[in-house]
């Protein structure tokens, strides 16, 4: 979880589809149900991509030059990754309305984007429905809702994808906590580049993390929550933002929010909660 | 309980002497107060009533015992069915008293009857609102999808048959259409031809004008009355806030920008997306607050601090107070630019009595009004010809009465 680089390259590098039996979920890829069937946690990957794309070489070393000159860069790309294909209701639509097909882009990012529009998310979800298809004795039941409904997706998120490209602070524009592709570049301007190794605990740390782990709880959790604290903790507090739709996603299914978060220790962290959608953590490390 | 199936029921018989069913009430069971555990059980099961569930299970069997379509065997077999479940819903209730429940194994969960289409019906109406999935059929595709699925001409219960029966009401009801009747079908001076064209067309001018006044004066009021939700953003802010543990809050936020004139608020948005503030460089940002509001100098900090998605502070808050003065402009009542006859009937809004509805207080300036032009009798003919019977109604009613063309019946 706090090598940004591995995850910028989970959602753009082409995945393979496996499954080894009915608790695997991998073929999801860093995904989990929930973000396919809710729209949720896209926050995080959108920042991610953008800052690959803005501070990255594709070997992922770090660009010469001035990031925010590559702005509208970042955005096309996450156009790219978003793209879906018309259908013919959507190709006739008035010249001046938002697409939501980009294949246009593919000369620019064909990693992104194919020449038919399928971009990287469209043709994983479709790879994804299809793998269950074909798999249905192996993988979870859980999963049948995405390869049952997979035909109502693409008008779902070209939807989608006209709302993300609403610009920041236009009129008319009535929701709040919408996620819009400025937001996600301006965040990822603030971020900079991506982690591209791992962070570890010292040896007096992890020893504190296996102490406090309880039965029940895999320490893997605890491990990579006390990791991910130490990576994202900034001086001026003490308190970091928990991403759990993401840790989720990273820990290959819901089980972390459902049943190991409300069992972990005070002993371990402690939590700030808002009703606003959002809560902190911090570890008490000793 | 009494059973009032044909034949059976005869109040002249020995069986109607016959008490009502008394069921003994179950021996309580006894726990032990400073058991916490039992404590415990004991609340849950009281507020685990099950009486819901075993209406439904009766009800989809009282549709087939009280269905003189069904087969008789089947007919009987649901009829007692319907009346042990009558009788477990009282053991049932008692419960929350002895703490023992009936064995409903046998009814609920068991197959062994279909949910009533009725209820499946209910429910679906009662999920109507709720917001759906995308990858959810929305309410009229379930609605159409539940009338397809069944064979209509195969169900025999008529308690069941009643959905499909509106469903098919409305279907096949035509909408009605508006066909105004004739002015020479309604009124006593419009019989004879051409009786238009003895109106005065200055006076007919007037009150055409009137009549567009009264119309543009009740939208703008009604415009009023409505009130935009205000400062959308707020959550957006706290949530930022929060995240970062800053000591202000959104509203001292809006309060701070309150003193800025709404000119400089909608120049200031427009310098946010034109000049693109979320994405410019931390050395530039302070140069842009300095030149668009300085007065807030020791604020530039706060606003100026990208982390957690605070660029958005400032385009949150200005665009917020941008689009409240908007509103206010467009709910505004008095314009400059108004004819003393718009402020005559705006004002009698304004300042209506309590109790009277602002209909009725325009209406009655608007009739001050028409006076000023013709009598209100004689205005009746020009608003006919003008063809506004909506305003006829509404404002002249009392006058109209008096040309109204009586068929022979009428009283």
């Amino acid at each position: 979880m706090t090598n940004e680089w591995n995850e910028f390259r989970a959602y753009t590098v082409a995945p393979t589809y496996f499954c080894a039996d009915g608790n695997d979920l991998s073929f999801l890829g860093r995904f989990t149900m929930n973000m396919f069937l809710k729209n949720i946690g896209f926050a995080r990957i959108f920042t991610a991509l953008a800052r690959g794309y803005l501070f990255h070489e594709p070997d992922g070393s770090i660009r010469d030059g001035d990031p925010y000159s590559r702005a509208d860069y970042a955005r096309r790309a996450l156009c790219a990754w978003c793209s879906v294909p018309d259908d013919k209701k959507s190709a006739n639509k008035a010249e001046w309305k938002a697409g939501s097909d980009f294949r246009t882009l593919h000369s620019e990012f064909p990693e992104l984007v194919d020449e038919n529009g399928g971009g990287w998310y469209y043709r994983h979800v479709h790879a994804v429905a299809d793998f269950i298809g074909a798999n249905l004795k192996t993988v979870s039941r859980t999963v049948y809702k995405l390869a049952d409904n997979i035909g109502e997706f693409d008008a779902m998120w070209r939807k989608k994808v006209v709302q993300y490209q609403v610009p920041l602070f236009a009129e008319g524009t009535k929701g709040d906590f919408l996620m819009h592709f400025d937001d996600a570049v301006a965040d990822a301007l603030q971020l900079g580049a991506l982690r591209c190794e791992s962070v570890t605990l010292s040896p007096e740390q992890e020893a504190f993390v296996r102490s406090v782990t309880t039965d029940g709880v895999p320490e893997k959790i605890t491990r990579t929550l006390a990791e991910y604290y130490l990576a994202n903790k900034t001086d001026d507090s003490e308190w970091v933002l928990l991403p759990q739709t993401n840790l989720d996603a990273y820990f290959g299914s819901t089980a972390f929010t459902k049943m190991y978060l409300p069992k972990l220790p005070h002993t371990f962290m402690e939590r700030r909660e808002s009703n606003l959608g959002v809560s902190m953590y911090k570890v008490k490390f000793e | 309980m009494k059973n009032y199936q044909d034949g059976e029921y005869d109040a002249f018989s020995h069986r109607a002497a016959i008490p009502l069913l008394q069921i003994p009430a179950a021996e309580p069971l006894l726990c032990d107060a400073n058991d916490w555990h039992a404590r415990f059980e004991t609340v849950k099961s009281t507020f685990s009533s099950r009486v819901g569930q075993i209406s439904n299970a009766a009800l989809d069997r009282s549709i087939i015992a009280y269905d003189e379509n069904a087969d008789a065997k089947e007919k009987e077999r649901c009829r007692r069915e319907t009346e042990t479940l009558a009788i477990l819903t009282g053991l049932e209730i008692d419960s929350a008293k002895s703490g023992i429940k009936p064995d409903l194994s046998e009814y609920l969960g068991a197959k062994n009857i279909s949910r009533s289409r009725f209820l499946k019906y209910k429910n679906l109406l009662e999920r109507a609102d709720e917001p759906k999935k995308w990858y959810e059929p929305d309410f009229s595709e379930q609605l159409e999808a539940y009338f397809k699925k069944t064979d209509w001409s195969k169900v025999s219960s008529n308690v069941e048959r009643l959905p499909y029966l509106a469903y098919m009401l409305k279907k096949n009801t035509p909408k009605a259409k508006c066909r105004p009747a004739k002015a020479s079908e309604l009124f006593t001076f419009a019989v004879t031809p051409g009786w238009e064209k003895a109106l005065d067309i200055n006076k007919l001018e007037k009150l055409l004008a009137l009549t567009e006044t009264y119309t543009s004066c009740l939208r703008r009021i009604r415009a009023n009355r409505f009130t935009v939700k205000d400062k959308a953003k707020r959550r957006d802010i706290d949530r930022i806030l929060f995240t970062r543990e800053e000591d202000i809050d959104a509203d001292a936020l809006y309060a701070l920008f309150a003193d800025v004139a709404p000119v400089r608020i909608t120049k200031l948005r427009a310098a946010i997306r034109a000049e693109r503030w979320h994405l410019m460089p931390a050395d530039r940002r302070t140069l842009f607050l300095l030149e668009h509001i300085p007065e807030l100098t020791q604020y530039h900090e706060l606003l100026s601090d990208f982390r957690f998605g605070g660029y958005r502070l400032l385009g949150d808050v200005v665009c917020d107070l941008d689009d409240i003065y908007r509103s206010n402009n467009s709910t505004r009542l008095h314009f400059n630019t108004d004819t003393p006859d718009m402020t005559a009937l705006v004002n009698a809004y304004v300042n209506k009595p309590l109790g009277v509805t602002y209909r009725d207080a325009v209406n009655e300036q608007c009739r001050v009004l028409v006076a000023q032009i013709t009598t209100l009798s004689d205005a009746v003919r020009y608003v006919v010809a003008l063809g506004k019977r909506a305003f006829l109604w509404e404002v002249l009613m009392q006058e109209a009465e008096k040309y109204i063309l009586k068929k022979d019946g009428d009283e």
